[in-house]
């Protein structure tokens, strides 16, 4: 039984008043005349030790009509059983970080160890989810296979969820888990039931919490964390750099990329944490080789090129040494392969050596890189064929296209053609007319110069720029672009990548059947603007044959947990695939689009023979960011963060609490019992007292 | 004495508010227990002899009559005419106290307005007075018409005051008022201290009264009955006491008989009739024991003569 207003039973004290009075010690109040005290002595009373059963009879119905009284006013009620046994109580979701940084030192075994004084706090009418993550989270123990198991068993079931989890290499995308965490606890039928998270992780910074901004959290959800307290300090992290854009301004953090300045040279990233003791580091080929020394200040990273290889052209391994921890000291690099990529460029008097022709510029950006060979074939627009379209993996067209050409092209992007349209000074957007399809399209020229603003980082085309250090492009000034006019009906359709400071698009991508068309208001020439003269020119037409060719990485710069697709290496039927940890699988490309399961950081071969290729899988660089996250971060993202240990019930679930008892309380309606069952007491009472009064008294005199 | 018990109950009678008629009542019930020819009393006036009643003297019975008529008479004296009789009725607060519906008082008016109706129709006198610590009404016994009226409104009008009988009886005040000799019936609880008792009804029988004393007590007072603790009041001076009455019954009674027994042995060293009476009792059998009184008083002075008052 419970009572919906507990307060109002402390009433029943009020019993002692009538205990108390029953049980003191009065003198006599009755009082007998008599005609003469000279034979009588004054003697003491003694106590009443006995007393009539009518006195106790009236006491004790004294006594339960105040209790009775006391109950009526508290409103007793009866939970549903089916409520009382799933019930009340807490739903626990444990959320276990097993991403990469959880391998060093006894991080895991120091998880574990929390995980078993979390599971202390579960209770027999509590319901427990076991969550691990990295990049993604995976259930360990569901909240239907905890109440599925026996009562007694529960707690053996917790405890052994973890008994064949290990750490992974994967990155650690904590917002992402929060929220599925979240969501396993929303799918909890019983309302009232209080709702916990309990994360235990290492908590490093570079834990990524994106998710987190993209949704709401649940406001019935608290989240208590356990950090896992382990040595963070004096690591070095070792990662892949991109290419040098040939200026002073910051790299562009891309893996894997290797400027072909540099004559195929890999650069690489050292970064440091803080509070770091040790600053030198020595980075060497496992295979051997002369190794490379450097320092890196606390805090900070450097860039310095790979050490010379001795077996170039083979997959290898760097390693860092320097640092306590080392998880993080190895960076794989596939063997180079590079890839044909045919680039038509159609225009009007198009030249490679007058820098008034934007050729030029194209031709000298776009060298071969160890994962791509360009080759750049240049036609004039008004006499394209369809055989030029043919194998051509981009196309760029310079200005407006004849009347003969524009329908070949939009008929070769409709097929799955990239087309990137350029709009010369002069155009009136027919081709771009022609190859979207959009009536109301038209180009007209602006008059004034502009800036970039806008822009898009989380498109392929600018990914590459997503960094802070390489987002700005105020330093770009474009003297002449075209305005771009859509219709309205069209705009669903189109993608703004980037537009001017006269809120003109600047950039912007149209769908062409199975092809897409990047549309650019100005050139990069120097009549037009600076884009060309830019150190972001180069990245930039590099984004452009990657948005080209569909992948948004190359074969060396994956990660733990990317997907290999099978066009990315031109793979097809069912291909072997040899993993770093020695064992070969087979991967149908005919079922399976891409091969998923990279979760160890190595070299993985797929094919065989002459369309065998490697590609290097390697740690986040993100999971040697090791400092201890600020909590506040988890708040300021929306977390409802609860200390460790408070009992306290999230408002909603009392709220909660309190509907459903309301609910039952007037359903039952107990006080109408509690009061009829009062009401006959005091009768009683009443009849029992009146009676003894009526009994036959003492001689009294007239 | 199961002949003297006919006629009206007592509880019944002392509900009866008028005087006269319950002394009518108890003497018509006395009459009908007696068995006999209603007795005249002990005056001359209606007959030389009288029957023998229980408790006359044997020697003063005619035996030749009896020889002749197998009667018992009596043969009658002088000195049982022209009788005067005093009523001395305590009224003080103790005479208030009853635990059977009807007090003391109640009881010895209804018994003196008896005796005085019986007094009455034999031809004597009778007056009453009324004290507590001191006299309060005094009707002095005669002959006259009116005087049983008057007797009766005094008795009527009695209650008790709120004064108690004090240390000592108004017993020498009375005396002095009451100058002829009479027979005087004191009607008392008699709970006070009987120290100077003694030299006041000595004072009286030296004054040649005969003094017959009805000893009236309530049947609480002489068996103390309460078992519940209690405060119990005073009812002359208020007093209170908190008793327990399982321990106190004991000397109670002790010292209850030890007053009784003291007051007797005064009555007896002085010749004064003395008869204990409960309130509880039915009348008819004091007015029997007040005319075996007054029959053993006719006797003593017969044995030693006394001058005529």
């Amino acid at each position: 039984m419970n009572l919906l207003f507990p307060f109002f039973a402390l009433a029943a004290a009020a019993i002692a008043i009538p205990i108390l009075l029953h049980f003191r010690r009065q003198p006599p109040q009755k009082a007998v005349p008599f005609s003469s005290l000279m034979f009588l002595e004054q003697t003491p009373v003694p106590p009443r030790t006995r007393r009539k059963l009518e006195d106790w009879l009236l006491l004790a119905l004294r006594c339960l009509a105040l209790i009775l009284l006391a109950l009526m006013f508290a409103r007793p009620f009866l939970s549903r059983p089916s409520e009382a046994s799933a019930g009340a109580g807490t739903h626990w979701c444990f959320l276990v970080d097993v991403s990469a940084s959880m391998r060093r030192g006894d991080a895991w075994e120091d998880a574990q160890e929390s995980y078993g004084k979390a599971l202390q706090q579960v209770a027999a009418e509590d319901m427990v989810s076991v969550v691990v993550f990295d990049h993604t989270p995976r259930v360990a123990l569901s909240r239907d296979a905890w109440e599925a198991s026996a009562p007694g068993a529960r707690a053996i079931v917790a405890a052994s969820a973890l008994q064949k989890v290990e750490p992974t290499w994967g990155a650690t995308d904590l917002g992402r888990a929060l929220l599925f965490a979240a969501q396993e606890l929303s799918g909890d039928r019983h309302r009232a039931r209080e709702k916990r998270i309990v994360l235990i992780s290492d908590m490093q910074e570079g834990a990524s919490l994106e998710a987190l901004h993209a949704a709401s959290w649940p406001a019935d959800i608290a989240v208590t964390t356990m950090p896992v307290e382990t040595d963070w300090k004096n690591n070095l992290t070792l990662s892949a750099a991109a290419a040098r854009s040939g200026d002073d301004e910051a790299d562009l953090p891309r893996g894997g990329e290797v400027a072909p300045s540099q004559g195929g040279q890999l650069r690489v990233r050292i970064t440091s944490t803080p509070e770091a003791v040790n600053e030198k580091f020595s980075l060497a080929w496992k295979d051997g080789g002369q190794p490379v020394e450097a320092t890196v200040p606390p805090g900070g990273s450097r860039m310095v090129p790979a050490p010379e290889r001795i077996a170039a052209g083979t997959d290898g391994t760097l390693e860092l040494r320097g640092d306590a921890i080392d998880f993080d000291n190895r960076l794989f690099v596939a063997r180079p392969q590079s890839r044909d990529v045919r680039i038509l460029c159609l225009g009007r008097q198009l030249s490679r050596t007058e820098t008034a022709s934007p050729l030029f510029y194209l031709a000298r950006a776009l060298n071969r890189t160890p994962a791509l060979n360009p080759v750049i074939v240049e036609k004039d627009i008004t006499r394209v064929q369809r055989v030029d379209l043919m194998d051509s993996d981009l196309v760029f067209a310079f200005g407006d296209a004849s009347v003969a050409t524009a329908p070949l092209l939009r008929e070769w992007t409709a097929s799955g053609g990239r087309l990137v349209a350029i709009a010369d000074q002069g155009c009136n957007g027919a081709l771009l007319r022609e190859v979207t399809g959009i009536a109301g399209l038209k180009l007209t020229e602006a008059s004034q110069d502009a800036l970039l603003q806008d822009l898009r980082f989380d498109h392929p085309l600018l990914r590459a720029f997503a960094e802070s250090g390489v987002r700005d492009f105020t330093k770009i000034r474009f003297w002449k672009h075209r305005a771009l006019d859509v219709p309205d009906t069209a705009l669903p359709k189109t993608t703004v990548i980037a537009r001017f400071d006269d809120d003109r698009v600047a950039w912007a991508e149209f769908p062409v059947g199975k092809g897409q068309v990047l549309f650019m208001a100005s050139g990069w020439q120097p009549s037009d603007s600076q884009l060309a003269v830019s150190s972001k020119f180069v990245p930039l037409l590099f984004s452009t044959v990657e948005w080209a060719l569909g992948e948004s990485r190359s074969l060396q710069s994956l990660t733990v947990g990317d997907s290999l697709p099978a066009k990315m290496g031109g793979w097809e039927g069912v291909v072997p695939v040899m993993r770093p940890d020695g064992k070969s699988v087979t991967w149908d490309t005919g079922k399976e689009s891409a091969y998923a399961n990279t979760d160890l950081p190595g070299i993985y071969v797929i094919g065989t023979g002459g369309t065998a290729r490697s590609a290097a899988v390697n740690l986040a660089a993100s999971e040697g960011r090791l400092a201890p996250m600020k909590i506040q971060r988890l708040a300021e993202a929306g977390v409802k963060l609860q200390p460790a240990g408070a009992a306290a019930i999230s408002t909603a679930a009392a709220t909660g609490h309190r509907v459903e008892d309301s609910e039952h309380e007037q359903r039952q309606k107990g006080w109408k019992a509690l009061l009829l069952a009062a009401l006959v007491v005091l009768l009683l009472e009443t009849w029992l007292a009146g009676r003894r009064g009526s009994q036959a008294p003492l001689p009294q005199p007239t | 004495m199961n002949s003297l018990q006919t006629g009206v109950d007592l509880p019944t009678l002392m509900r009866i508010r008028s005087l006269e008629l319950r002394a009518r009542l108890v003497m018509e019930g006395f009459w009908k227990g007696m068995h006999r020819s209603p007795l005249h009393g002990f005056s001359a006036e209606f007959s030389e002899y009288r029957s023998y009643v229980s408790g006359d003297d044997p020697r003063f019975i005619d035996w030749k009559v009896m020889a002749r008529s197998d009667r018992c008479y009596v043969k009658k004296f002088e000195e049982e005419t022209n009788l005067r009789c005093q009523f001395l009725i305590d009224v003080s607060a103790s005479m208030a106290y009853g635990s059977g519906g009807h007090t003391k008082l109640a009881y010895a008016t209804t018994l003196a307005a008896t005796l005085a109706l019986f007094l009455r129709e034999q031809g004597d006198a009778a007056g009453v007075t009324l004290f507590d610590e001191r006299v309060i009404e005094h009707l002095p016994a005669q002959g006259r018409a009116g005087q049983w009226h008057a007797l009766l409104l005094h008795l009527q009008r009695a209650h008790a005051t709120a004064r108690g009988a004090s240390l000592r009886l108004p017993l020498r005040a009375l005396g002095e008022m009451i100058r002829r000799r009479a027979l005087l019936v004191l009607m008392s609880d008699f709970l006070t201290p009987l120290d100077d008792l003694e030299r006041d009804l000595g004072l009286l029988t030296a004054m040649q009264h005969d003094v017959v004393i009805f000893h009236v007590l309530d049947p609480a007072e002489i068996e103390f009955p309460f078992e519940e603790a209690a405060a119990f009041t005073d009812s002359e001076s208020g007093r209170k006491l908190l008793l327990d009455p399982s321990s106190v019954k004991k000397n109670y009674l002790a010292r209850f008989q030890a007053h009784l027994e003291r007051l007797r042995g005064i009555c007896a060293r002085h010749g004064v009739e003395y008869r204990l009476t409960r309130s509880d009792a039915p009348l008819q059998e004091q007015l029997f024991d007040f005319l075996s009184a007054r029959g053993r008083l006719a006797a003593r002075h017969r044995a030693t003569p006394r001058h005529a008052a």
